[in-house]
């Protein structure tokens, strides 16, 4: 499923992330890679975007470019 | 030739910071990714020699194609580098390896830098440095630059890695990198080796903070009003201070004043003392308020809050045709609007830098902070003077929405918008003192010649030709007022008013150095003087103009030289122009019309 099907406080493993090479690349840079867990912390208001957590890393970014993240609820 | 060194890391690894506690100089740090956009070099001593410093902009990956990641590649490539020292965010060692094993397979002679290590031990994350460093093969050593942690070390590791022999040029830089999936595994490999990290990372402090101050409902508030306590701090702070700057500058007119009486003729001392001095004075008694301004705004910046500011307003912006990183760079252009144009290079899109250039000037500069600062002095009460800048600023912010909503059409984009949330940081008084002694020096710099010429130019034009009345309607400035007051009297300006208008396109700084000439009065005799020439009305009506019309000539050189486009950049004029123009008309004449 997408990262935005996520609720505010879950978790989830993170299996494919595709899209734009420039948004893949920094998206792996920020440490989302298949096989990390990643956490829905909070949306923003006004539809805003969504804050995250990987490992110690927390970043925003919008619902647009979380839909090219694709996760799997962890066994 | 000095031997160079390159800092080269991630956004938020606190690279600028460590080139600050190096050089001792203040390139702007911030709490805030990708800032660092023009690259600070510096000299420092270190052992017997002296070794040039260069802090390459945070980039993420030696392979990407964002235009910081264009720039470090061609520094590489062009510029001999001896040693490059890799600075990593200890924290997040668990995603910052690669960039580290790319940057070694250039194979120059290196260091690994693992910043902020009192936040790692805070988040339960373990390293063993002695077993990375020899698994790596290059000495790597655990800082924190913020507290000045480590760093005698570090400039002993350096003057060490530069006994190595002298590196040779990269050419082809690109063949040179590893495949990529190799990076990747091999970092996994040092993590299960040499790093620890619990289960579950947490930063109980940080967490606690976000739950108010990133909430739904209260978080924008919340901003705003700690925006608006910050700027009654600055105000209450300031007010005092500023009296006796102008008291002690005052003292010092009338002693050079006694002595250089018999020395120079009327002309000359007309000249130096209202011209050149008064001019200066009107300018440096603001400089504490400035000062202020800079140590609180560097404070917000370093503690990880304007991150979070951008985040709550994203949503908002994105419908705007601008993201929160605009947002933060309106906020960062109250101190000026150059660097802020500036710091739009993080945005790839063409489109979306062009918009964000033609909002930014909107954005209230230290340069129309004085000049509202006197103004408000001068008109209003005390308990109200908070209220009525907060208000300003406010409608900075409205003006600059407006803009973007309109002209959101013709250059509509979209990027990917992803932004860290840095840990929450107290902000250590050290480095908000050298951030906002950097930032003045620079504002310094920047606005001295300016003011000098302009109040200079403003002085002959209102003494010229020979033996006029000052200011008066025969003078040079007399006539020039006369031709373009018939444009402005429906905005409650009289000639004189207008001139230092147009005086203020050159630097707004010269607004209220350019006035006290015109009204041939002394720094001192400034308030009295506007108070008879104008009342709360048309004060207001001229302070609305000044915020809003069209940006000085240093932001217009910004915008011109970023956005390669003369186009945007008489855009810019043009529009700020007819929107000062249109507001002010509005609030003068509606104030009139209700009997004010």
């Amino acid at each position: 499923m997408k990262l935005s099907c996520l609720r505010c406080g879950e978790s989830a493993c993170v299996t494919c992330v595709e899209g734009e090479e420039c948004l893949v690349r920094r998206l792996q840079a920020l440490g989302v890679r298949p096989g990390k867990s990643v956490r829905v912390i909070r949306h923003a208001p006004f539809g805003g975007p969504l804050h995250l957590r990987v490992g110690s890393t927390e970043f925003f970014l919008r619902p647009r470019e979380a839909e090219s993240i694709t996760v799997k609820h962890a066994v | 030739m000095a031997r160079r060194i390159a800092l080269l890391g991630m956004p938020n690894t606190g690279k600028s910071s460590l080139f600050n506690r190096l050089t001792g100089a203040s390139a702007r740090t911030g709490n805030w990714p990708g800032l660092t956009v023009e690259l600070s070099a510096a000299q420092l001593p270190l052992g017997s020699d002296l070794i040039e410093l260069v802090d390459l902009p945070g980039i993420y990956d030696l392979h990407g194609m964002t235009e910081d990641e264009h720039v470090v590649r061609r520094f590489l490539e062009r510029v001999p580098v001896d040693v490059l020292v890799v600075v990593l965010n200890a924290a997040q060692i668990d995603r910052q390896l690669p960039l580290l094993l790319q940057a070694r397979a250039l194979g120059l002679p290196m260091l690994a830098v693992l910043n902020m290590w009192d936040e790692a031990k805070r988040f339960g994350v373990s390293i063993d440095v002695d077993r990375l460093g020899e698994v790596l093969g290059f000495p790597v050593l655990a800082v924190s630059a913020r507290q000045a942690e480590g760093m005698g070390q570090l400039r002993q590791a350096m003057a060490a890695a530069l006994r190595a022999p002298r590196p040779v040029p990269l050419v082809e830089l690109a063949k040179r990198l590893a495949p990529e999936d190799g990076v990747q595994e091999e970092a996994e490999a040092l993590l299960r080796v040499a790093v620890k990290t619990p289960h579950q990372l947490s930063d109980r402090m940080s967490e606690r903070l976000d739950l108010i101050l990133l909430h739904r409902i209260w978080g924008l508030p919340i901003f705003f009003f700690s925006l608006f306590l910050l700027f009654q701090f600055i105000f209450t702070l300031g007010a005092p201070l500023q009296d006796a700057v102008e008291w002690a500058l005052g003292l010092l007119r009338d002693a050079l004043q006694a002595m250089l009486a018999d020395v120079l003729p009327a002309f000359g001392q007309g000249l130096l003392f209202e011209g050149i001095y008064d001019g200066l004075a009107t300018v440096a008694s603001f400089l504490p308020v400035i000062a202020l301004f800079f140590i609180v705004m560097s404070a917000v910046e370093d503690s990880g809050y304007l991150a979070r500011a951008a985040f709550l307003v994203d949503g908002f912006m994105a419908r705007l045709g601008l993201d929160g990183r605009g947002f933060v760079l309106h906020l960062l252009g109250m101190g000026c609007n150059v660097p802020a144009v500036m710091g739009t290079r993080v945005m790839r899109s063409p489109g979306l830098r062009a918009l964000t250039m033609l909002v930014l000037p909107f954005s209230l500069c230290a340069a129309r902070l004085q000049v509202f600062l006197f103004f408000i002095a001068v008109l209003f009460a005390p308990s109200q003077a908070a209220i009525v800048l907060f208000g300003l600023y406010l409608l900075s912010l409205l003006a600059a929405m407006l803009t973007a909503w309109l002209f959101k059409r013709r250059y509509n984009v979209v990027e990917p918008v992803i932004l860290e949330l840095p840990p929450y940081r107290l902000p250590v008084l050290g480095n908000m003192l050298s951030a906002a002694s950097g930032e003045i020096g620079h504002f310094l710099r920047r606005s001295t010649r300016f003011i000098v010429l302009g109040v200079l130019a403003i002085w002959l034009l209102t003494h010229l030709p020979w033996g006029v009345q000052p200011a008066g309607p025969e003078s040079y400035a007399g006539r020039l007022g006369q031709m373009v007051a018939g444009v402005f009297a429906p905005l409650g300006f009289d000639s004189l008013l207008a001139l230092a208008l147009l005086f203020g396109f050159v630097a707004k700084e010269v607004v209220l150095g350019g006035l006290a000439v015109l009204y041939g009065v002394g720094e001192e005799g400034l308030a009295a003087a506007v108070q008879g020439h104008m009342d709360a009305v048309q004060a207001m009506s001229f302070m609305l103009f000044t915020l809003l019309y069209t940006p000085c000539i240093s932001t217009l050189a910004a915008i011109r030289a970023e956005s390669r486009s003369w186009r945007l950049t008489l855009t810019s004029v043009l529009w700020s122009l007819s929107l000062a123009y249109m507001v002010s008309l509005a609030f003068y004449q509606a104030a009139r019309w209700m009997g004010f």
